[in-house]
């Protein structure tokens, strides 16, 4: 091996392995200096690439697994496949799907809307430009008959298998995690606590809205503002009759 | 063979999300959507865990799902290099005592065409030879080697302030 030779191949994979390079090393003063060189640099590049990993991510995958609830008693899941057979029976098997369903996805929106990247999320205050709340919902194939204003941070954000439209609605007294979940409809609007926060889960439009903050002061007029822009109904004006 | 499923997708989670993350990082540039490619990855892995075979073969297969999630979900909105620049890492650095120094490499990997990024990233944080990652792209071995050459190359080049084109025509 020549001293081009190993210089390719130090540039390649800069753990010198393979006998003829390390004998060439051996011999040549040049490259052992370039090699000493070049996995001092190795050992820089390896740590910049290691990027911090998020305080709980595994345990969150973990939660975020849609059988994670479902107990593993096999007979049960059977029968719900033989009553999904059964075309009168439909109903009910989607309607217990959607029960067990829900209590994880409470817990995914809860772990998504409180995951430590979400922190700066929950900080802004600044409205987002209504073209770009318009643009993540047209994304998930959701028309907006109108925009609710203080949204403050908007993003495309999956939670487990579902496409959700991530936002935070700014306020005096602190921001509300709002989440729109498409094609998913809750069958009733349901309170709930999870990750310290109150929550509130409404069946709209043909989806789910979920909103979560520390307290639920907020949660009535966003309903009403997020049922009119996701429902179509026209905005009732306050004051006028 | 009689391992629990449950527990042997705990296992896999726990062996190879940070790894993931870091590597869906690379991809996207971005915290958020890397915890969600993470977590879309495990899913997918969930729903077709009787097709892994062998554990030596996890990480490989873990990191082609993510890769295809990846170009799936943000094919339409390429993440341009430049975001990944003025990316925040909010936490602290693995390493205190070189975190300024990371801060500038970090940036200038960012700055790295993916096209040379991806396969420095499988090669060195991945671990895996020149052979595999070529398999796991899709291209040839020796271009993949080429790439990780010219990747270190543009590094070093954007560190010491020069132009990458300048560092090439110094090698003998
Ligand atoms: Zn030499």
């Amino acid at each position: 091996m020549d001293c081009l030779e190993f210089r390719r191949l130090l540039g390649s994979d800069p753990h010198v392995g393979a006998a003829d390079a390390r004998a060439h090393m051996a011999t040549c003063s040049d490259c052992a200096a370039l090699a000493a060189d070049a996995q001092a640099f190795e050992a820089r590049l390896s740590a910049a690439l290691a990027v911090p990993v998020p305080e709980g991510l595994a345990e969150r995958i973990l939660a975020a697994r849609p059988e994670a609830t479902v107990e593993p008693f096999q007979p049960r899941r059977r029968l719900a496949w033989i009553a999904l057979a059964a075309a009168a029976s439909v109903l009910l098997a989607v309607g217990v799907a959607r029960h067990r369903q829900s209590t994880s996805l409470r817990a995914m929106v809860a772990a998504h809307v409180t995951a430590p990247d979400e922190h700066a999320a929950l900080a802004m205050v600044a409205p987002v430009p209504q073209a770009e709340v318009e643009q993540a919902f047209a994304d998930r194939g959701v028309k907006l008959a109108d925009v609710p204003p203080e949204v403050a941070y908007v993003a495309e954000c999956g939670i487990g298998r579902w496409r959700s439209v991530h936002m935070v609605s700014a306020g005096a007294d602190g921001p509300v995690s709002v989440v729109y979940i498409p094609r998913d409809r809750a069958e009733k609007a349901t309170a709930f606590h999870r990750a310290g926060l109150v929550a509130r889960e409404v069946p709209m439009g043909d989806g789910t809205l979920f909103m979560l903050a520390a307290s639920d002061t907020r949660f009535d007029a966003l309903e009403h503002a997020w049922r009119n822009a996701l429902e179509g109904l026209p905005a009732v004006a306050s004051g006028s009759n | 063979m009689a391992v629990n499923r449950q527990q042997q997708f705990e296992a896999l989670v726990r062996a190879h999300s940070g790894e993931l993350y870091r590597y869906a990082y690379w991809l996207c540039g971005q915290d958020a959507l890397a915890q969600d490619l993470v977590q879309e990855t495990f899913l997918r892995a969930w729903r077709s865990l009787d097709a892994l075979r062998d554990d030596i073969a996890a990480k490989a297969w873990l990191a082609t799902i993510l890769r295809r999630e990846h170009a799936r979900l943000y094919e339409r909105k390429p993440m341009p290099t430049t975001d990944i620049t003025d990316l925040e890492l909010s936490d602290d650095s693995p390493g205190p005592e070189h975190r300024g120094e990371d801060a500038v490499l970090r940036a200038a990997i960012a700055r790295l065409e993916p096209k040379y990024r991806e396969p420095l990233v499988l090669q060195v944080l991945g671990g895996f030879s020149c052979a595999e990652v070529a398999a796991q792209l899709g291209i040839s071995e020796s271009a993949v080697m080429t790439q990780v050459f010219r990747a270190r190359q543009k590094l070093r080049a954007l560190l010491d302030g020069k132009e990458p084109e300048a560092e090439l025509h110094g090698l003998p």
